[in-house]
């Protein structure tokens, strides 16, 4: 990468005056200026309702902002039309506060078909998919026939993260991903996921309101939300 | 990998198809209203095929009615006859038989109540009479108009048109028009209800599978494609019913059919009796081209449906 680089091009994640409204009054995000480079291990932390989903949901390409410009891979999300949009979304592994999972599909299946959009033939995306759920601690001859409805709050977390990682993905956006885990499982998530920042993964996740935070490690970047806005 | 696994990778993903057809009744009430629509569009079809030759794109127009006078040659009748269709509005000029001619005026005198003025021609009995169509567009004043100038015409005994009868026609015309329109309409709008009742079983989307695969990237068509396909093949389901169905009402129906269209000088035998190989081709389309509709229509109303699914 040359010095005259744009930030859009040295960086993964890039946000420019990034200003979220919902409805007329309600500014859920303001003046946000932030660059993730890649392979950053980024902790977004806040009070409730200091816009760490709404931040999420940004990077994750599932909404667009207000004003401002939010780039991924130098590509400006709110610039882009719908299909180009679910194709970058893609390439991003999602963790939402709530699962999202099919609740009619089997588990293996909720987990391929991120491989089956990305145009992998059905054996490799089955064998991402049982790769996936074995990587997050899951034993896919034991719960690939199972329908996801039937899965418990926090096994289903675990298939939505393997869902996550089925792609391979550049950048990982994780809505507190120990919610509904337990201490044990939640702590091997946690150094799952710096493994994964450490082999050169983006990895941008959120940590829970109201509860004391795990430590940050020395390869974290912490960035601080306070209604709405970044804490400098 | 087991086979297990591989099924479950492959082939458990929610079958739109699968789901209607473990609900037997919704399965009968889906097919049922899509050969209806189908069914309903054959015969419209058919009826129209039967008509095409038989429709006069003249029929209601104004005419009027020339009797040639007795003493005129067949040449001078040439010449009337000529000299008629050379009149501005004139369309047609047909030869009619003179009894004939006062037949029809007769039966139109009487349909508008008006007195019988020809009288004084019945007692001639030479036959000529020509009668000149108009144009449609061409209104009563018009007509009499163009009357007065036929009176002048040499070797012409009179000219009887049938003004009243004709803005009475007109006037039935345009409001059997408007109230067809309106009939038309709502046949239309109930004709899509059918349709869109066919496809709503395997149209609608499963919100949790919506929003499932918009997370991780699916777009529009990729969440649609199941539905689209489940819905050409309850299409296709209920074009075989629909075309069974009309060929079994045909042969049923068909004698009776025949002896209605006879009375109106309509030969439907080209319809009523097709052969075998006719008719399983006629099948054969039927069941594509309500494959297709089907399909058409899954995809628009699955779109519209999946819209309204919010998130995540």
């Amino acid at each position: 990468m040359t010095t005259d680089a744009t930030p859009a091009e040295r960086h993964l994640v890039v946000l420019e005056g990034v200003e979220k409204r919902f409805g007329a009054r309600l500014a859920a995000l303001s003046g946000i200026d932030v660059a993730i480079g890649r392979g950053e291990h980024v902790r977004v932390e806040g009070p409730s309702g200091a816009g760490k989903t709404t931040l999420l949901r940004l990077i994750a390409a599932l909404d667009a902002p207000t004003s401002g410009h939010v780039a991924i891979a130098g590509r400006r999300v709110e610039s882009l039309a719908a299909p180009a949009r679910a194709r970058l979304r893609n390439t991003i592994g999602i963790l939402l506060h709530e699962p999202v999972l099919p609740s009619r599909r089997s588990v293996l299946a909720a987990v391929a078909v991120g491989a089956t959009i990305a145009g992998a033939p059905d054996d490799e995306a089955e064998q991402r998919a049982i790769a996936a759920l074995t990587r997050v601690g899951l034993d896919p001859a034991t719960l690939g026939r199972i329908p996801c409805r039937e899965l418990p709050r926090g096994e289903a977390r675990r298939v939505a993260f393997a869902r996550a990682l089925v792609n391979r993905p550049a950048l990982l956006v994780l809505d507190d991903p120990g919610a509904g885990l337990d201490a044990p499982t939640g702590a091997s998530l946690q150094a799952l996921l710096e493994q994964f920042a450490a082999a050169g993964v983006t990895v941008v996740a959120s940590a829970p309101s109201g509860v004391p935070l795990a430590p940050a490690t020395p390869h974290m970047r912490i960035l601080r939300l306070e209604s709405g806005r970044l804490a400098r | 990998m087991t086979d297990t696994l591989h099924d479950a990778a492959r082939g458990d993903a929610p079958s739109p198809l699968g789901a209607l057809l473990r609900r037997p009744l919704r399965l009968l009430l889906s097919l049922g209203a899509g050969a209806l629509a189908i069914v309903a569009l054959l015969a419209v079809a058919g009826l129209a095929f039967t008509l095409r030759g038989h429709v006069d794109g003249h029929r209601g127009a104004a005419e009027a009615f020339v009797f040639v006078a007795p003493s005129a040659s067949d040449r001078d009748s040439i010449a009337v006859r000529n000299a008629i269709a050379a009149q501005p509005g004139v369309v047609e000029v047909r030869y009619v038989g003179r009894d004939e001619a006062l037949q029809i005026l007769a039966r139109r005198f009487a349909a508008v109540g008006a007195a019988d003025p020809l009288a004084e021609l019945k007692s001639n009995p030479l036959p000529d009479a020509y009668v000149a169509t108009f144009a449609r567009g061409v209104d009563a004043d018009g007509v009499q108009n163009a009357a007065v100038e036929l009176r002048k015409l040499a070797h012409v005994e009179g000219v009887e048109v049938d003004v009243d009868a004709y803005r009475t026609r007109e006037a039935a015309r345009r409001v059997g028009w408007t109230l067809g329109a309106i009939v038309a309409a709502l046949a239309a709008i109930g004709w899509l209800r059918c349709l869109v009742a066919m496809v709503d079983a395997v149209a609608t989307p499963d919100a949790d599978d919506v929003r499932a695969l918009r997370l991780v990237g699916a777009d529009e068509a990729f969440i649609r494609a199941p539905a689209v396909r489940a819905s050409a093949i309850v299409g296709a389901a209920a074009g075989a019913l629909a075309a069974l169905a009309a060929a079994a009402g045909l042969r049923a129906l068909g004698p009776a059919l025949d002896v209605c269209a006879r009375s109106y000088g309509i030969d439907v035998n080209g319809v009523a009796s097709a052969t075998p190989a006719f008719a399983a081709l006629a099948i054969a389309a039927v069941v594509v081209a309500a494959a297709g509709v089907g399909a058409l229509v899954g995809q628009l109303r699955s779109a519209w449906l999946v819209r309204r699914v919010p998130g995540p």
